[in-house]
């Protein structure tokens, strides 16, 4: 009897190794392609004691650079970022950062604001692949579905991967367990420089009306924060396109207003910041390159310590050798070619 | 639901489980029920039409039945008392209602067929109106034949008329076959339909062994093939020549694969629930000769043609008058042949037309047959060529024969593949006038879909699917396998359980392809 | 005896084989249950900038080279992650935007910036809803402000405000 039990098990248990071990060969590991698409994931590899959390789209991840703020003002942060993540997937993505930890603030980019639906099951996979399984991670995928995808095979990758058999490079054979890092504390540097000459037009839009399904998420994130205990700031941060719309930077800013958090449109503010679009951007001024970042970075560490008086911990020791190893990465990386 | 959906395993899984636990006697109560629900699944509409057919068949074998009855009951009430004659009379009576009874019946269920089926091909061929959209119910073409069969049999005496309407309803509905067949008989599903089925380890591991083997096919190589065919179609301007070579080839691994491992699926299911489907299909592509390719492929349907039509209409006095009448004016050889030719040239405009709307499957049917009957009159020209020169039995004259039966059958197939009998033939002859050979198999080939691994995966599933043919010969693979130890049955298993998750066309990126077979 | 039948069997598959081209030539072909790419009609809606005519969709790298170095500058944004490319020029008036499509620079928009331009109908910006409709006809639909017209592969925007043209947009539908 035993051993017919047994022998049952292993009839079982047998293939779903063989599926899982598949399943880790075949998923995209992103390491040196499309690098984004392995930044949420390295989220749970982190020392989990971060005084912010950044949330947000490419504006966030090659705009802010955490150990510059490390370095200046002793604040430990930790950016949650990935393509074109849109305003509901920041928002869980925030509810599965609270099982880890409690930050002090959460800044959250508001270009998602004016993204109402998923633009590709691409840009859906990098944000939610890299989540851990949660109820959270079913609640934003059930969000973010186009119209072809399916649940299984967000619960089962290998359902969507499997076709990767013929595409498959040592780097999958490489980092089938582990992937290595492609950021410092989510932040994707940038090195190249490629000025602004043109400064692009806006036409005007139909309707500049955030939806209210965006809102509805605001309001959720204000709610968590607030429960939470935790100080939302909302950003925009500076670039010359995509166009930010005054109508749009009204609506934030009633917002805001309204319920006393705090908005840093860094546009208007990118004089003051210093950021000089001919030297600073690597993208016409989309993104901002490192020096651009640094710069940013700066004013938004003096915001934080300003508005919110976090603590300086550079000091401290719990803090210091895992910090240091993360400058010494960043700066390798910023000297390397 | 398609077979290849998550739907059809968790509804199959779903009906298992409630199969074996409810009570053996109303195991085929939660059968029926079940089929109902995928039937459902498919729509409302449909239903209508499969009620209908069960209604009206059930009714009149019913009836014809009772007549039969009630006759026989008469005549030996009343041996003494009629003179022979009178029973004679009495008997043609009799039978005589029956078929009234049958032919309405027969009318109703191929009057829906038709007009569901072939309103448009009529409308394009002979008018100027413009088609209507029917939405043809799921499986008509396989249960109204399955149906009709069993009346036919009734009316003959081979099977009795089932009295209880929901057992009879669960025949023609059977869910596994309603979709691609096989065509059951009566008489040969009804004992294991009906019986009560103990929970099987073996009959479970048989059927999912089966159905792995099935999906194998499916999603491995026909969906495969399937994709650079969709391609070669999509434009004979620019797919001609060598690509239409490529696509014939490519759409006879298709249709086999996929054909076949549908029923595979079915079968499996079937028996899974401890009921025995017939096989449909043996090896076809080692047939010597298209009469037997016939013999191999699509076996319940050839085999319905040849019981309830060929025979009956050859055999037929009509048909005798015909050919002694011809026999005397035209000459003997006219007039022997004259009753199969017409018959067989019958039988296969059907079997044409049964698979598809269109004049294509017309041609494509009567070619089938012409090739037949034109290798029937060759056969004494070929034994007098093999008493001279005594290649037959030479060891590879099989092999050539096999060969050139898979040559024929693979470009009279280009007629169901290209839909139109104009490209069909045009696409045919290109292969000999495109003069595009080099730069297809140079280049070409990679650029309709399939990368060069796709072509490698084709290949061994091909080799695959040919190794377990050859392996069949002997005896069904399952049934050598189970010779062997429990863990090289299971390695086997896994290995192509694992293929399929990996090498399968599935998910996002591929299109969600229908069982060929599911639009007839 | 044998000649006969081998003769009928001919003639019947010559018949065949005449009443399948015969077929063929009349027959449209019915059968199709796949689904067919509905037949792309060539849009009616174009736009013509310093005599060249720009229909989206059309060759990009050729409407620029004709129409020369664009007076408002070139910008090109890159999306997120991935290699894809919106390119605008920026004309008198006129903004061009470009997308890849099958590996080739197409036009994707045409953006009407001010009312120094009117359509090839004769609509420009700031005109009121009913020239709109009297120039395009009542066949549009209304969606967030917008009125959109579609012909073939182009969708025609006009951005309403106040029952004035606010801008006016050519795009791939």
């Amino acid at each position: 009897m035993k051993k017919k039990i047994c022998t049952g098990v292993a009839v079982i248990i047998i293939p779903i190794v063989c599926l899982y071990l598949l399943q880790c060969l075949l998923v995209p590991k992103y390491a040196s392609d499309i690098k984004e698409g392995a930044m949420i994931k390295e989220y749970y590899n982190s020392e989990k004691n971060h005084d912010v959390l950044i949330l947000g789209d490419c504006e966030v991840y090659e705009n802010i650079s955490p150990v510059t703020m490390w370095e200046n003002y002793g604040i430990s942060g930790y950016i949650r970022g990935s393509a074109e993540q849109l305003i509901w997937q920041s928002y869980y993505l925030l509810e599965d950062t609270l099982k880890y930890e409690k930050p002090q603030v959460v800044i959250v980019n508001v270009l998602a604001m004016t993204e109402s639906e998923a633009k590709s099951e691409a840009y859906n996979r990098m944000t939610l692949d890299g989540m851990r399984f949660s109820k959270y991670k079913i609640a934003s995928i059930r969000e973010s579905m186009t119209e072809d995808e399916n649940m299984a095979s967000y619960i089962f990758p290998l359902l969507r991967y499997h076709s990767r058999w013929s595409k498959l490079s040592s780097e999958d054979f490489r980092y089938m367990w582990k992937t290595p890092s492609v950021t410092t504390n989510g932040y994707l540097m940038q090195k190249g420089v490629r000025p602004v000459t043109t400064i692009p037009k806006a036409a005007p839009l139909a309707n500049y009306t955030f939806s209210d399904k965006n809102m509805e998420y605001l309001d959720k994130i204000y709610s968590l924060c607030k429960d939470n205990g935790i100080n939302l700031v909302l950003m925009k941060a500076p670039s010359v396109y995509p166009h930010w719309y005054d109508e749009w930077d009204k609506q934030v800013s009633d917002y805001a207003n309204e319920h006393g958090i705090l908005y840093l449109n860094t546009i208007n503010e990118a004089g003051n910041i210093g950021i000089d679009y001919t030297t600073d951007t690597f993208d016409y001024g989309q993104h901002l390159n490192v020096e651009g970042a640094e710069k940013l970075s700066l004013y938004l560490g003096e915001q934080l310590v300003k508005n919110f008086g976090l603590t300086d911990h550079r000091q401290d020791e719990s803090y210091k050798n895992v910090w240091q190893s993360i400058v010494d990465k960043y700066y390798e990386e910023k000297q390397g070619d | 639901m398609l077979f290849t959906s998550y739907q059809f395993v968790i509804f199959v899984l779903a009906a298992l489980i409630l199969y074996y636990v409810v009570p053996k006697r109303i195991q085929w109560i939660v059968l029926l029920c079940m089929n109902l629900l995928f039937y459902l699944y498919a729509g409302l509409s449909g239903i209508i039409f499969i009620a209908a057919t069960i209604v009206t068949t059930y009714a009149g074998a019913r009836l014809i039945f009772r007549e039969k009855e009630r006759s026989a009951r008469y005549i030996e009430e009343h041996k003494g008392d009629i003179s022979k004659d009178e029973k004679k009379q009495l008997r043609a009576v009799s039978v005589r209602k029956q078929k009234i009874f049958l032919a309405i019946v027969l009318l109703i269920n191929f009057g829906i067929l038709a007009v569901l089926k072939y309103t448009n091909m009529f409308i394009v061929t002979f008018t100027t109106f413009n088609t209507v959209d029917f939405i043809l119910p799921m499986g008509i073409s396989f249960y109204t034949f399955q149906s009709t069969g069993y009346m036919i049999d009734v009316y003959r005496g081979v099977a009795d008329a089932e009295k209880n309407p929901f057992r009879y309803a669960l025949f023609v509905s059977f869910f596994p076959q309603l979709v691609q067949g096989p065509i059951s008989r009566w008489n040969d599903l009804k004992k294991s339909l009906f019986e009560s089925h103990v929970f099987s380890w073996v009959n479970i591991q048989y059927g999912f062994e089966r159905i792995l083997w099935g999906y194998f096919k499916k999603m491995v190589i026909a969906d495969r093939a399937a994709i650079g065919l969709a391609t070669i179609q999509s434009d004979v301007s620019v797919y001609y020549g060598a690509y239409a070579l490529v696509g014939m080839l490519l759409y006879a691994i298709d249709l086999y694969a996929d054909f076949t491992g549908g029923i595979d699926i079915t079968i499996g299911v079937a028996q899974m629930f401890g009921i025995t489907l017939p096989e449909n299909f043996r090896r076809p592509f080692f047939s010597k000769s298209i009469a037997e390719y016939w013999r191999r492929w699509h076996i319940t349907l050839c085999a319905w043609f040849k019981d309830y039509l060929f025979y009956p209409l050859s055999m037929s006095k009509w048909m005798n008058k015909v050919s002694r009448w011809l026999k005397k004016h035209a000459g003997k050889p006219v007039g022997s042949r004259f009753p199969v030719y017409f018959s067989s040239l019958t039988v296969w405009f059907v079997t044409g037309i049964w698979h598809g709307a269109s004049w294509n499957f017309v041609v494509w049917g009567l070619l089938n047959s012409i090739i037949m009957l034109v290798s029937q009159e060759l056969k004494p020209l070929y034994e007098k060529a093999d008493n001279r020169l005594g290649y037959r039995n030479l060891k590879y004259y099989k092999v050539f024969e096999i060969i050139r039966t898979t040559v024929i059958v693979c470009c009279l197939q280009m007629l169901d593949y290209y839909r139109n009998i104009a490209e069909a033939f045009r696409m045919f002859f290109s292969m000999f006038t495109g003069g595009n050979y080099a730069s297809v198999f140079t280049k070409g080939m990679w650029n309709i879909g399939l990368s060069a691994a796709d072509y490698i995966v084709l290949l061994a599933g091909v080799i695959i699917m040919f190794i377990v043919s050859l392996l069949e010969r002997r005896c069904p693979v399952r049934e050598q396998l189970a010779q062997k130890s429990y863990i090289i049955r299971y390695i086997v298993f896994l290995v192509i359980f694992l293929l399929i998750a990996v090498f399968g066309i599935y998910g996002i990126g591929y299109e969600s392809s229908q069982f060929i077979y599911n639009q007839f | 005896m044998r000649k006969k039948s081998l003769m009928l069997a001919a003639v019947l598959a010559a018949g065949v084989m005449m009443a399948a081209c015969g077929g063929a030539t009349t027959l449209p072909d019915n059968s199709q249950d796949k689904p067919v790419a509905s037949q792309q009609t060539e849009s009616k809606y174009s736009f013509e900038l310093k005599g060249v005519e720009l229909k989206t969709d059309g060759d990009l790298t050729e409407y620029t080279s004709k129409l020369g170095e664009p007076s408002g500058g070139y910008y090109e944004a890159k999306s997120c992650a991935f290699e894809g490319m919106d390119k605008f020029y920026y004309y008198d008036s006129v903004t061009l935007q470009g997308y890849q499509k099958d590996g080739k620079d197409k036009l994707y928009s045409i953006t009407l910036m001010d009312d120094a331009v009117k359509t090839k109908e004769g609509v420009r910006i700031g005109d009121k809803k009913d020239k709109v409709v009297s120039a395009y006809g009542s066949d549009y639909t209304e969606a967030d402000g917008q009125l959109q017209y579609e012909s073939g592969n182009t969708k025609l925007s006009f951005v309403m405000k106040d029952d004035e043209v606010q801008s006016i947009i050519y795009s791939v539908k």
